[in-house]
Formats: structure tokens, C-alpha cells, sequence
């Protein structure tokens, strides 16, 4: 216990005036004749003890009394005298995700008030840290360069990475000596605390966390708009809320409104298709009156060419005969342009202009091709691979690998981890006993059924899956969020696997480019940097936001760390050799975000690996008096002095009446 | 009965101690004809009305056989037997908080008893006492001594400590023929010794009564605060926290009267107390009303 105005206990002294009064004020007495006083001496005699011990106890009561409102004026708070004069390093980890927009950013608003009320309690000689989730910070510095800060702090549109802002702030607070206080300001939304593991190790620093979200809400995003035919879009959306909603779904497209009323399940998924013309962009609006406007807009952007251009890389050229026969026979609107180049003329090509590659049996690739095809197929591009008897796995070392002894892939594309969603393939092994004599299976297959059934309808995960009614595949297609790569296998010598001069194939054919034509590009969100690359190398650049700035990224060589700041349609233009290559590219909000519920205390207790006090943002000025300058213990010392007078006058008073 | 005459305030008033004594008897002790002696003697002496308050078992019923009127018979020697009033005069005597102090209230009283007994024709003697036998006035029922004994009553001045078992020691020998011994104090002196000297006239024969008069601030003590008393007697000084106190002394002093009350009425000895602010007739009729239940 310390004082905030310890002068005043000086004043101590004046519980003394009781015990003077005790042991001075019995001189004044008053001088009575009286007829016997023998009955006052056995009466004295008598009572001396009960006296004795009745005037102590109101000695002692009137001296705490005196000494407890003296304490009361000295302003009692339980912090340490070291803690309150002491230069104290205040970590506040700020959720910024965009979730802290909600309720038309009046939860943000909530926020700021707590950061201003939190810095107001902060002498000048404090230090502040600014973490937020988003992975922004600031180091520490005074409480005014952050106070001019917090007008114009805005919360961002990620889901925020809580874990990391906490590893974050103990790096800044371990380069710090002093008492350290840590703040963590969150709306609680239940995913952005379900991934916090870090520990804050010290147990001596306290960390307060202070709830600025809303106990209800009701919310509706929008998950995704993809393409499921030609002229059909299927739009999915998501109720967080416990709550049925009815709302309508609105598209734009060239201008153009398209409305649908939709019903919703508490806490469903609904997907609701649109039948409209084919359109290079869409933007998704649900109308809907809903805690988090954000989550309620979704771009999407498909990627048409009147000319499609195909580069056929071989080793030979007769072996390039059927699929070019093939090529020729595509009864697409677009006009259909190919090139045929060997393998080692590959490289002089430059693969950015092309829509499709096709690879036929072309045994070894030299290490610049096969890093500028993954580079092509990151940038969205589609890769048709023939896997001849050349293509053994050992031809591709390093850079193509057989995973799990199963199927061939170029090993960069095996790391899952640069694809957002894991990828699933259907595979053909050679060396598998299912797949001996698959071509006559095949042929049997594509003769009984219709082609485009099989083709079409087998979109699982983004991913087209060619597989046989029966489950045997008939080749592979790899389908990334950018990206298409489908394997057959190839070799016109072998009966089984001489696919391309089966009567079939050109139907084959053409119903893959008809498909894989138009590439429609998701997994890109708000400030969530990602990597693009171009497989050529361009000499300048330009992008442009949604809202008409060009913006300045970070490049290296033919990579842009590309980071949108705000969701919408994002356009990249490079200039490549002259050519200007135009990339459109919708930024969206994760729809996860959207999901505004709350983690309950006993919930984060389980997650949470360190202690903590968690305190709503209405409880804030308690909270921060009990932080800085402890709690105030004049309240108990007055209700204890009531209590001590109380005592007192019943003391007296039962005396008084016992003697009468 | 007009009480306001017999109200120690009102009595106090009066200068002249026979008039007090007069108005105060005549006032109210009609119908309490019997008076305070209830007579040895079996010699008659003559007849009487009956008066309501009279002892019947001394109506003469033959009288009322042939007359249908009620008589009572009287005896001679009744007028003839001794009463002696012993006077507290110590310092004690003159503490008062009321109107009047305990010595006033006891003069007066001394001279109603007087003028009653001597209208009854009772003799009447007085002893005013400290430590030391004061005065000592034999006994007579002649009208004149009653002059004396209130001029004796009026020049009566509070002095010394008391002792009773003392004074007792010296007047016992002196009054040789049974008598009505009427003690008026405050008795605060040791009560066993107190007790145990009144004892000795009951030994001795003689009919007891034992008027203790006390001051209201005695039994009630109504002090407060931290006070320094000094005894009237001794000048000794006592410092005490009266309230803290209080309840311990009125233990000590009901104590004190239930010893002297339980010792005296075990003793045959009439017993009766009263404050200096009770009227005069209502302490009389208390005690004539326990007297005639008692006798």
C-alpha cells in the first residue's frame, strides 16, 4: 500500500490528540461534596478493570479513527511507490482485423477510446509500443508521437495474426529494462485468438486484455463468386449469425444489375447461381443491413482473349501431329493461334503472350525452362503435359519429382505450401498394374458416355479431376488457384498409352481449351502480400489500385510483392519486350473474417498460454486505476472509520445505559 | 389530606418549627388516630368513638350490644409510655441535591413524630448524635416539653463523622424503661455494626423503628464524567469516572439498604426508607400502612 499525497500522513501526528485528551483531559474534573463516599470506592475498586478496558478500547478506536481518515486524505492505492514513480514500457497490441470495422466502425471507435484512455494515464516519462495485428508496429516511443497517431489509425481488412503480434511485442519488450504493462485490445473475435500460442513468459508482466467487440451480431459475406459453365456463376455465401436472415444478392456485371432474394439458415451456407452473360468482371453485393459491411462485397475478375495463343514444346515434331490436328479441329469462336518449338529453342521463347503450353514427350527440360514454366504457372498460365516414354522420372532430377512414387510433378509445385489451397489430383502410374491396357478402358469409357459430363461436372476444390466413371483415370489435371497442369500419358508406341491418336482425342482437346480458356484468378486478399511473378523479364511496371492510384510494390527481378491495401479490382500492366501484358486482379476480403464471434473467457483460459485480466471496454478507467496507480483503498478506510465510530458511539452509548 | 402543605418544598417554608409540626399532623394524621404506639397497659381508662382506621380488637363490643354505636376502650397507662427520637446529626446529614437536606428532612420529621405523640399523650424524648451523643433530652408528654424539644430541633447544626454503634453504646444505658425508639438517619456507617448496636435496644426490649432518610443523588447517583467527591464527613477525596461507575454503586447501595432492610425486619425492627423529595405524608402513610399490616 502506498499514498498518492503522502504528505498528509505527517498529519499522523494528530492521533496524538486523543491520547492526550486520554491521559491530560481527566485533570479537569469536577469537585463534588458527597455523604459516603465508601460506595465509591468499592464501586471503583470494582469497576476499575471495566473501566480501564472500556477507556482503552475508545482509545484505541478514536486513534485508528483519526488515523484512518488522515490515511483516507493521503489517498491509499496499492501500488508500489517503485511501480508509480518508476518509468514504466506500455505494450499495446492493437487488433486491427477487419472484423474491428464492424457495425459501421462504431466497434473501432470503441478502440480508440480505450488507446486515448489508456495513454491518459501515462506520464510523460512512459514509453508506448503500438503492435497490431496486420503486423504493423511501432517501437517504443512517447505518449504524444502515439497520441498524434490515433486520429488517423484505421483498422485494416486482414484477419490479423494475434500469435505474431505477440512475438512481436515481447522482442520490443525484452530490448526495454523497467516495469512492463501489456494491453491487448481485440473485438475477441473467436479465429483471430484460436491460433494464439505464444506464451508471454514473463510472468511478472501483467497483461490486461480489453474487449471491445459487441456480445451480438448478425452477419452475411460473401464467400466466393466462380464460374460453373459458360454463362452460369455461383455465388456462395455465409451466415455467421445465429439468426435466419433474408437479404438479396446483387451482381454487376458490364454494368449491368443482376438481383436474387435469397433465405438463409442461422449459421448456413447457401450457394445461389446466376444465370448471366459471360463477363471479365463481377462485382458481388449482398443488400443486406449486417454488423460487417466489409464482408459483403466480392470482385471477381476471368481472364478472356479473342486470340488464343498455344506453344507446343516437343522433341519431335511428329510427335506434336496428332495434337496439332487436334488444335486445328477446335471449333472455338477465338481465333486459335500455336507455335511449335523444340525443347531447346524453348527458351528463347518468351511464354508470357501464351494461354496454354503443351509438352509432349519432351524428355529433359534444361533448368531455365522448367523455372520460367513454374513461374508461368504461377502467373495463371495452363500447362498440358504428354508423358511419354521419354519422361521417366529420373529425366526430371531435380526439379521433377514422383511423389510418393506415384505421379510426376514439378517439384516446385509439390510444396503445397505455395498454393493456398492443398491440392488433389487424380494420378496415372505406368507402373501400376490398374492402369495395363487403361487406353482400351478408355476408349470404351469416352465411346459410352458423353465427354462433357465427364469433363465439366468433375470440379471438386477447384480442382478438375479426369477420371473414369469406374475411378480410373484418364489423366491428371492439377488445377491451382492460378493455374491448370493436366498429364496424360503419352507414347505412340505404346498401344495403351497412344491417347492422342485415338479418334477421341481432338474432342478431348478441344473441350480442355474450351474450358481451361477463360482463367479466373482468386486467393488474393487485402494486405496480405503475395508474390507475382512473370516468367519473362519486364523492364517497367504499372499498378493500379481499385480506386484509380497507381501504387509503388517491391520487385525483384521478374517478382512484384504485391500487398493491396484495399479490396477490388487490382490492374497490373508490364511491359515486356515491348509488349504490354495486362493482369487484372481481384482483391477480396477473406470471408473468415466475416465470423464475428466471440471467444468466451473460459474458451481463451484453454488457448491462451499465459495469464491474463480480461476487462470489457466499459470497465476501462477501474481497470486503469487499478493498473497505474493500484486501487484506491480510501473508500475501505472511510467505510472502516464508520465502521470504527459506529463502534465507538455503541461502545459509549452501552455504557452509558448499562450504568444508568 | 392537602398533600401541597406536607411537600418537603413546601414545608421547608416554614420558619416556625411548631407551626410546621401542627399543620403538618393536623393536615392529614386524622383517621390515623392509633398513631405509631400500640400501649402496654390493661388498665382502662375510658371510652372512645370508633373512628375508621382504628384496631377493632379494641372496640368495646358489649358497648355496642346496648348501644348499636361502636366504641373503643382506651387504657390509662398508654399516654404514660416513652418515645425517643434519635437524631443523625453528622456531617452526612447535611448533604442535599433537593430542596432540603437529609438533616432538614429529619428535623422535620422528628417534629411531626413529637407533636403526634405528645397530642397523643405519649412522652417524647430526643437524642441528636454524630460520633458523639449531642444532645440528650429525656422524655416527657407534657405540652411544654414540645416547645422545647422543637427549639432543641431548630438550633440542631450538622457536625462530626458518625458512629452509631458508639452513640448506642452510650444512650442504651440511659433509657432504662421500654420505649419507642424512633432512629432517624442516613445510616452510612459500617452496617454490620449499625445493625448490630440498633439490635441492642430490640434486646433491650424496646420498640424500633428506623426511618432512613437519603438524598435522590444517593440512591441514583446521577453523576457524570470524571468527578472528584469528598466525603462531608471525613473531607476524604475520591476520584472516579461517575458514569463508568454508576451501575457498580447502586449495586453496592441497594446492597447496603437490602442489609439493612432484611437484618432490621428479621429483628422485628420496622424498617422504612425515603428521599428528601417525598412528601412527608406519603412516606408517613408507606410506613403506617406496612406498620399496620406488620403489628
Amino acid at each position: 500500500m502506498n499514498f498518492l499525497y503522502p504528505f498528509f500522513l505527517w498529519a499522523l501526528a494528530g492521533i496524538s490528540i486523543p491520547v492526550l485528551i486520554h491521559f491530560f483531559g481527566q485533570k479537569k474534573k469536577k469537585k463534588i461534596p458527597f455523604s459516603y463516599i465508601e460506595f465509591l470506592r468499592l464501586a471503583k475498586v470494582k469497576s476499575i478493570k471495566l473501566q480501564k478496558l472500556k477507556e482503552a478500547l475508545i482509545l484505541i478506536l478514536r486513534t485508528l479513527l483519526i488515523a484512518l481518515l488522515l490515511l483516507v486524505l493521503a489517498e491509499p492505492v496499492t501500488k508500489s511507490l517503485s511501480f508509480l514513480k518508476g518509468k514504466k514500457y506500455i505494450l499495446i497490441i492493437l487488433d486491427n482485423s477487419g472484423s474491428m470495422n464492424a457495425e459501421n466502425g462504431k466497434i473501432w471507435e470503441k478502440t480508440k477510446n480505450v488507446l486515448k484512455k489508456i495513454l491518459d494515464n501515462i506520464s510523460g516519462n512512459d514509453k508506448v509500443a503500438l503492435v497490431f495485428t496486420d503486423g504493423s508496429y511501432s517501437d517504443f516511443i512517447s505518449k504524444k508521437d502515439i497520441s498524434e497517431k490515433i486520429s488517423s489509425l484505421k483498422p485494416s481488412y486482414t484477419t490479423g495474426n494475434l500469435n505474431k503480434s505477440i512475438i512481436k511485442g515481447k522482442e520490443l519488450l525484452r530490448e526495454v529494462e523497467g516495469n512492463k504493462i501489456i494491453f491487448i485490445i481485440s473485438d475477441m473475435q473467436k479465429i483471430l485468438w484460436e491460433n494464439v500460442m505464444e506464451d508471454i513468459q514473463e510472468k511478472r508482466i501483467k497483461t490486461y486484455i480489453i474487449d471491445t467487440g459487441s456480445p451480438n451480431f448478425e452477419n452475411i459475406g460473401i464467400k466466393e463468386i466462380k464460374k460453373i459453365e459458360d454463362d452460369k456463376y455461383l455465388v456462395s455465401i455465409v451466415n455467421w449469425s445465429k439468426k435466419e436472415k433474408n437479404g438479396q444478392i446483387l451482381l454487376n456485371s458490364n454494368g449491368k444489375i443482376y438481383k436474387k432474394n435469397f433465405y438463409i439458415l442461422p449459421s448456413g451456407r447457401k450457394n445461389i447461381t446466376f444465370k448471366i452473360p459471360t463477363d471479365t468482371k463481377i462485382t458481388g453485393e449482398i443488400n443486406i443491413e449486417d454488423s460487417l459491411k466489409d464482408d459483403n462485397f466480392y470482385y471477381y475478375v476471368e481472364k478472356r482473349n479473342d486470340v488464343i495463343n498455344i506453344l507446343i514444346i516437343t522433341s519431335y515434331y511428329s510427335e506434336t501431329i496428332p495434337v496439332i490436328n487436334a488444335i486445328k479441329a477446335l471449333t472455338l469462336k477465338e481465333k486459335i493461334n500455336y507455335k511449335v518449338v523444340k525443347k531447346e529453342e524453348a527458351s528463347e521463347i518468351s511464354l508470357s503472350g501464351y494461354d496454354f503450353i503443351f509438352i509432349i514427350n519432351a524428355g529433359r527440360l534444361s533448368k531455365n525452362i522448367v523455372e520460367r514454366i513454374n513461374s508461368y504457372l504461377k502467373s495463371g498460365g495452363n500447362l498440358i503435359l504428354f508423358i511419354g516414354d521419354r519422361d521417366i522420372p529420373e529425366n526430371f532430377n531435380n526439379d521433377w519429382k514422383v511423389r510418393e512414387n506415384k505421379f510426376l510433378l514439378p517439384a516446385k509445385l509439390i510444396e503445397k505450401k505455395i498454393f493456398r489451397k492443398p491440392v488433389s489430383i487424380t494420378y496415372i502410374n505406368r507402373e501400376n498394374k490398374l492402369f495395363y491396357g487403361i487406353e482400351d478402358k478408355i476408349q470404351r469409357y469416352l465411346k459410352d458416355i458423353k465427354f462433357e459430363k465427364l469433363f465439366i461436372t468433375k470440379i471438386e476444390n477447384g480442382n478438375i479431376l479426369i477420371e473414369t466413371e469406374n475411378g480410373y483415370p484418364a489423366g491428371i489435371s492439377l488445377y491451382s488457384e492460378r493455374s491448370n497442369i493436366i498429364l496424360f500419358p503419352f507414347s505412340l508406341s505404346s498401344e495403351w498409352t497412344n491417347f492422342p491418336f485415338k479418334s477421341i482425342f481432338p474432342v478431348f482437346i478441344d473441350r480442355t481449351i474450351k474450358n481451361l480458356r477463360i482463367t479466373y484468378t482468386t486467393g488474393y486478399f487485402v494486405e496480405e502480400k503475395r508474390v507475382i511473378e512473370f516468367p519473362d523479364i519486364f523492364t517497367e511496371y504499372k499498378i493500379i489500385s481499385p480506386d484509380g492510384k497507381i501504387k509503388n510494390f517491391k520487385r525483384e527481378g521478374n517478382k512484384i510483392d504485391f500487398e493491396p491495401d484495399i479490396p477490388g479490382i487490382w490492374t497490373l500492366l508490364v511491359n515486356s519486350g515491348g509488349k504490354i501484358v495486362k493482369k487484372e486482379i481481384p482483391v477480396n476480403i477473406n470471408y473468415i473474417e466475416g465470423n464475428l464471434e466471440k471467444i468466451s473467457e473460459k474458451e481463451m483460459k484453454n488457448k491462451v498460454n499465459f495469464p491474463f485480466n480480461l476487462v470489457e471496454a466499459g470497465k476501462i478507467e477501474l481497470l486503469l486505476k487499478s493498473v497505474f496507480t493500484g486501487y484506491h483503498l480510501k473508500f475501505i478506510f472511510i467505510t472502516i472509520a464508520f465502521i470504527l465510530f459506529l463502534t465507538e458511539v455503541y461502545i459509549t452509548d452501552y455504557i452509558m445505559k448499562k450504568n444508568d | 389530606m392537602n398533600k401541597r402543605l406536607l411537600d418537603p418544598k413546601i414545608l421547608s417554608r416554614f420558619t416556625n418549627l411548631y407551626l410546621l409540626a401542627k399543620t403538618g399532623v393536623e393536615g392529614f394524621i386524622s383517621g390515623l388516630h392509633r398513631g405509631l404506639y400500640k400501649g402496654f397497659s390493661i388498665e382502662f381508662y375510658e371510652h372512645r368513638e370508633y373512628v375508621p382506621g382504628d384496631d377493632i380488637k379494641y372496640i368495646d363490643w358489649k358497648v355496642y350490644g346496648r348501644t348499636d354505636r361502636l366504641f373503643l376502650k382506651t387504657f390509662k397507662e398508654e399516654i404514660n409510655l416513652k418515645c425517643y427520637i434519635i437524631l443523625d446529626t453528622s456531617n452526612s446529614m447535611k448533604f442535599s441535591t433537593s430542596s432540603i437536606s437529609k438533616l432538614q428532612y429529619g428535623i422535620y420529621l422528628s417534629a411531626l413524630l413529637s407533636y403526634l405523640m405528645i397530642n397523643q399523650r405519649d412522652a417524647v424524648g430526643l437524642i441528636t448524635f454524630d460520633k458523639k451523643v449531642r444532645n440528650f433530652i429525656s422524655a416527657s408528654s407534657k405540652k411544654s416539653h414540645l416547645y422545647y424539644l422543637l427549639d432543641v430541633l431548630e438550633k440542631v447544626k450538622p457536625e462530626g463523622e458518625t458512629s452509631i454503634k458508639d452513640v448506642i453504646e452510650n444512650i442504651l444505658p440511659a433509657i432504662k424503661k421500654r420505649s419507642l425508639i424512633i432512629f432517624i438517619s442516613d445510616f452510612f456507617d459500617n452496617p454490620e455494626e449499625t445493625a448490630r448496636g440498633i439490635l441492642h435496644f430490640k434486646h433491650k426490649h424496646h420498640e424500633v423503628i428506623c426511618f432512613q432518610i437519603l438524598d435522590p443523588a444517593e440512591v441514583k447517583f446521577n453523576y457524570s464524567g470524571i468527578c472528584e467527591f469528598f466525603d462531608l464527613e471525613n473531607g476524604k477525596k475520591i476520584s472516579v469516572d461517575a458514569t463508568s461507575i454508576r451501575r457498580e454503586y447502586q449495586k453496592l447501595f441497594n446492597n447496603f439498604l437490602d442489609y439493612l432492610k432484611k437484618t432490621f425486619i428479621k429483628s422485628d425492627i420496622d424498617y422504612v426508607f425515603s428521599k428528601t423529595d417525598t412528601p412527608f405524608d406519603v412516606f408517613l402513610y408507606n410506613y403506617l400502612k406496612i406498620r399496620n399490616r406488620t403489628k
